[in-house]
């Protein structure tokens, strides 16, 4: 499973603003589990971002 | 208030149950009797989506056949619309669930579809990294405890080897005997009969005869007959 596998394909609607803020965000995750965060806090992390 | 609310359930495959993994913005009651139920057919978007490894998309919870029994505790939430993916991990297991719910009927667009798909992926990442640490761990005080009993079995032996060492350098050195009586003196002082001296630090033990040459002398008449 490679991280690059995720990316959002975007294109013009009204979402597409969202992706640069989506894209960081899991950015972030990924660095907490880089970092050897623990689980829960990784999971927190990705669940209070992708809520709106 | 968010708009949609998000949570990721964690699966246990020997129990087939869910356990809370994370969900920030869903209500405590709601996550309380969600955690521990069992998956299958029919048992809401996430049960669903684990037990058949596929998305469930459940645009009305009042009227999906998925919520029959959980659709009360939905509403009670204040949630409407659920979806849910299943998070497969690199050897195609089913790990949990990344469910997405609405407060109202809502169908997903494309950019949802994509949305909960990539969710789930990271949220498999994340399960995977700490299954691999859990292993780790438990490869590593499994090998701890076989250097122990290794390290305890080689100091018993390491003893034995040097009380070995021990009553053998005081076989090897000078030993005092009696001239007379021919009993020998040992490292602490005491005086001992020949044969408990070394059956104390050689280990043979005695058997008892007479030679010729004393059965001549004390029996003379013996060896005639």
């Amino acid at each position: 499973m490679s991280l690059s596998a995720v990316s959002f394909s975007g294109g013009a609607g009204p979402e597409a603003a969202r992706i640069p803020r989506i894209l960081e965000a899991r950015n972030h995750v990924y660095e907490r589990i880089a970092l050897g965060a623990p689980l829960a806090e990784v999971l927190n992390i990705l669940t209070a971002t992708s809520s709106r | 208030m968010p708009d949609v609310l998000c949570s990721v359930l964690l699966y246990d495959p020997e129990t087939r149950t869910v356990h809370h993994g994370a969900a920030p913005s869903l209500p405590e009651f709601y996550c309380q009797a969600i955690n521990g139920a069992e998956v299958g057919v029919g048992r809401g978007s996430c049960g669903t989506a684990i037990a058949t490894a596929q998305r469930v998309v459940v645009e009305d919870v009042l009227t999906h056949p998925y919520w029959t029994n959980f659709w009360k505790l939905a509403v009670t939430a204040g949630l409407r619309a659920c979806w849910s993916q299943p998070i497969i991990s690199s050897k195609h297991a089913v790990l949990g669930s990344f469910a997405m719910y609405y407060r109202d009927v809502r169908k997903p667009d494309a950019f949802d579809l994509e949305f909960i798909e990539t969710s789930a992926h990271v949220a498999a990442v994340a399960i995977e990294r700490t299954h691999t640490e859990q292993e780790l761990e438990q490869h590593r005080n499994h090998l701890e405890e076989m250097v122990r009993a290794r390290t305890s079995e080689l100091e018993k032996l390491n003893q034995e080897l040097r009380q070995v060492n021990h009553d053998v350098s005081l076989l090897r050195g000078l030993l005092p005997i009696c001239a007379s009586c021919k009993r020998v003196r040992d490292d602490k002082g005491y005086w001992a009969q020949i044969e408990a001296y070394i059956v104390k630090y050689a280990g043979p033990v005695f058997t008892h005869g007479i030679c010729p040459d004393c059965s001549q002398r004390l029996y003379p008449g013996l060896g005639r007959r």
